[in-house]
C-alpha cells in the first residue's frame, strides 16, 4: 500500500512536469486535428453554426474541383524541381567545404545567410530583382542584348522562378545538416581510399555518399514534406497566378478557408494533403530501408 | 613519374574549379542582400531610370526615416518582438520541464506519451490551422498578443531537443540532490536549469527565428495593424506601397536585421544545436 502510494507520488511529479506542455499541445494541436477529421464530414459556416452531417460530400466537392487537381499538379511540379536541386547542390557544397579552414567557415556563413531571413523577405527581394521595370537582372540582360522574360507574370517561367527562390533560401540549411554528418565520417576511411589510389570521383561515390546516406535520406524526406506544404513564397510573389499556374495545395486550402469561406472543403483538402504527405513519406521510408539493405 | 605529375596537376586544376564555383555561389548568395541595400538608398529617379547600375550615383537615406512615420513600422517591430520573445521565454521553460521529465523522471506511460508528442511533428500546420483559428476566435483572442503566444508555448521539436540534451548530462548531480532530500522541483530549478544555458541559447535562437519569420500563422490570427507582426505586415504593405520600391526594400532589410544579428551572434550554437538533435 505504502509502496503503491510512493510510486504514484513519483509518477505524479512526472505528470506535473509535462502537464503544461501537454495541455498546450492538446488544445492547439490534438483538438484541432480531431476537429478537422470529424468536421470534414459536416457542413457548417465560419461562425461554427448550422452543423449538418453530409458524409464524404466535402471530399467529393474537392475531388470534383478542377482547381484542386491543378493545384496538386503544380505542387508535384514544385516538389520535383525543388527537392532534387536542393539536395544535389547541398551535397556538393557540403563535401567541397567540409575541411576546416577559415575560408570554408566564411563560405558556410555566407551560404547560411538566406536561411535565417524569412521566406517573405527573400521571395519579395528576388521578385523585385527580376522585376521587368526596376529589377537589375532584366536591366542587365537588356544591356547585353539578351531576350528578357517577365518571369513572375509568365505562365511558363513563374514556377521555375518560385523553385529558384526556394532553393536559394534553403540549400544552406540542408548543407549544415550534411556537414554535421560529414564530421562523423572517420578519417581512416579516406586515408584507406588514398592508399588504394582512389580518385576524387571514386572517393565521393564509394566512401562519402554511402557514409552519409542516412542523413541524405533524412533531408530528402523532410524536404519533400516541407515542399508539399509550400505557401509563403507563392503568397507574396504570384498569389497562385498567372492563370493558376503556381497555385499550390496550401494556397487552395487558404483560399477556400479565408477568401471564399468554404470551411468544409478547406478542411477536406487539407486532410487530403496530409494523406498525400503520409503516403509519400511511408513510401520513402520503404525505399530508404530497401537501399540500406542493398549496401 | 610523368603520369604522377599530370595527375597532381589535374587534381590542382580540379581544386581551382571547385574553388571558383564556390566563390560564384557565394557571390550569388550575397548579391540579393547587396542589391536590396543599394536600391534602398537610391533616389526614385535612379530606381526607375538606371536599374542596371548596382550602386547609386547619389545616396538618399530618406526612406530610413520615412518608414517609421509613414507606416506603423515601429509598432509591427514591437509586435514581432513581444510575440517572438514571449514565446521564447515561455517555450524554453515549458519545453525544458517536459524534456527533463521525459529524460529523467519515471512515470507510467512515459514512452508512449513521448512517441505521441513526436508524432505531432508530422501533422502539417494546414490541417490544424482552420480549427485553430476557430478555437482562438471562440476564445476571443483573435488580434491579441496572448492569442499569438499561447498556442506556441510548447512544441514537439523543443521537447525533443531538450530531452536529448538532458540525456547527455551526468546523473550524479541530481542523485546527490536527491540524497540531500531536495524535491524534484528544487532539483530541476537549482541544479538542472543552470546547466541548460548552451541548449537554451540554441533552442532559443531556433524558436525566435521560427516565430519572427513565420507568415501564415500571424496572418491567420491577426487582422488589425495594432497586433500584426512584421512579416504579415510586409507581405500586405508590398501591395499598398508596391511602386515605392526603395521604401519596400528598406522595410525588408530592417525586418531581417534581428534574425541576421541573432545568427551572427550565436553562430557556433547553430551547428552544435543541429548536431544535438541527433540527426547525424
Amino acid at each position: 500500500m505504502k509502496w503503491k502510494a510512493l510510486a504514484w507520488n513519483k509518477s505524479a511529479v512526472g505528470y506535473l512536469f509535462i502537464l503544461p506542455s501537454v495541455a498546450v499541445m492538446t488544445l492547439f494541436v490534438i483538438v484541432p486535428l480531431l476537429f478537422s477529421l470529424l468536421s470534414s464530414l459536416y457542413s457548417f459556416d465560419i461562425m461554427l453554426q448550422n452543423f449538418k452531417f453530409i458524409g464524404l460530400d466535402n471530399f467529393h466537392t474537392v475531388l470534383d474541383d478542377d482547381r484542386f487537381w491543378n493545384s496538386l499538379k503544380n505542387t508535384v511540379y514544385f516538389v520535383c524541381g525543388n527537392v532534387p536541386l536542393q539536395i544535389v547542390i547541398s551535397i556538393l557544397v557540403a563535401v567541397a567545404i567540409n575541411k576546416k579552414s577559415r575560408l570554408n567557415i566564411v563560405f558556410r556563413t555566407v551560404y547560411f545567410l538566406p536561411v535565417v531571413c524569412s521566406m517573405t523577405i527573400v521571395a519579395m527581394a528576388i521578385q523585385m530583382m527580376f522585376d521587368f521595370n526596376i529589377g537589375i537582372v532584366p536591366a542587365l540582360l537588356r544591356e547585353w542584348g539578351l531576350p528578357v522574360v517577365d518571369v513572375f507574370n509568365d505562365p511558363t517561367w513563374a514556377m521555375p522562378a518560385i523553385i529558384l527562390i526556394s532553393v536559394y533560401k534553403s540549400f544552406g540549411f540542408t548543407m549544415i545538416i550534411l556537414l554535421a554528418a560529414l564530421q562523423g565520417v572517420p578519417e581512416s576511411l579516406y586515408e584507406a581510399a588514398e592508399i588504394d589510389g582512389a580518385g576524387r570521383a571514386a572517393t565521393f561515390f564509394r566512401i562519402t555518399l554511402p557514409s552519409i546516406a542516412p542523413s541524405i535520406a533524412f533531408v530528402v524526406i523532410t524536404s519533400i514534406i516541407g515542399s508539399f506544404q509550400v505557401f509563403d513564397q507563392v503568397y507574396v510573389t504570384t498569389k497562385g497566378g498567372p492563370m493558376f499556374k503556381t497555385e499550390t495545395i496550401v494556397q487552395y486550402v487558404y483560399d477556400k478557408a479565408f477568401v471564399t469561406n468554404e470551411m468544409g472543403p478547406a478542411i477536406a483538402s487539407a486532410i487530403l494533403l496530409f494523406i498525400i504527405i503520409l503516403i509519400v513519406t511511408l513510401a520513402n521510408l520503404r525505399i530508404g530501408r530497401k537501399s540500406e539493405q542493398n549496401f | 613519374m610523368e603520369s604522377a605529375m599530370n595527375r597532381r596537376q589535374s587534381v590542382d586544376l580540379g581544386r581551382w574549379i571547385i574553388g571558383l564555383l564556390l566563390i560564384v555561389l557565394a557571390v550569388a548568395t550575397i548579391f540579393p542582400f547587396i542589391w536590396m541595400a543599394s536600391t534602398s538608398v537610391k533616389p526614385m529617379g535612379e530606381v526607375l531610370g538606371s536599374p542596371e547600375r548596382l550602386l547609386p550615383v547619389t545616396y538618399d537615406f530618406s526612406t530610413y526615416t520615412k518608414i517609421w512615420s509613414e507606416v506603423p513600422f515601429g509598432r509591427y517591430f514591437l509586435n514581432s518582438l513581444v510575440f517572438s520573445c514571449s514565446v521564447v521565454a515561455i517555450a524554453l521553460f515549458l519545453n525544458s520541464m517536459a524534456g527533463y521529465a521525459f529524460a529523467r523522471l519515471q512515470f507510467k506511460g512515459r514512452n508512449l506519451l513521448f512517441i505521441l508528442i513526436l508524432c505531432t511533428m508530422m501533422i502539417p500546420f494546414q490541417v490544424t490551422m482552420t480549427p485553430l483559428f476557430l478555437i482562438i476566435y471562440k476564445l476571443g483572442m483573435i488580434d491579441t498578443y496572448q492569442g499569438l503566444i499561447i498556442p506556441r508555448a510548447a512544441d514537439a521539436f523543443g521537447i525533443f531537443m531538450m530531452r536529448q540534451f538532458f540525456l547527455t548530462l551526468p546523473k550524479d548531480l541530481e542523485e546527490s540532490g536527491r540524497i540531500d532530500g531536495a524535491s524534484e522541483f528544487r532539483i530541476y530549478f537549482r541544479i538542472m536549469l543552470p546547466l541548460c544555458k548552451p541548449a537554451f541559447v540554441t533552442l532559443g535562437v531556433f524558436i525566435f527565428m521560427g516565430n519572427w519569420n513565420d507568415l501564415l500563422y500571424p496572418l491567420l490570427l491577426t487582422n488589425s495593424e495594432q497586433f500584426r507582426p512584421i512579416q504579415a505586415a510586409i507581405a500586405l504593405f508590398a501591395g499598398k506601397y508596391g511602386t515605392d520600391y526603395s521604401f519596400v526594400l528598406t522595410g525588408l532589410l530592417l525586418a531581417s536585421v534581428p534574425t541576421l544579428a541573432a545568427y551572427l551572434f550565436a553562430q557556433r550554437f547553430f551547428v552544435s544545436g543541429i548536431a544535438m538533435t541527433g540527426i547525424k
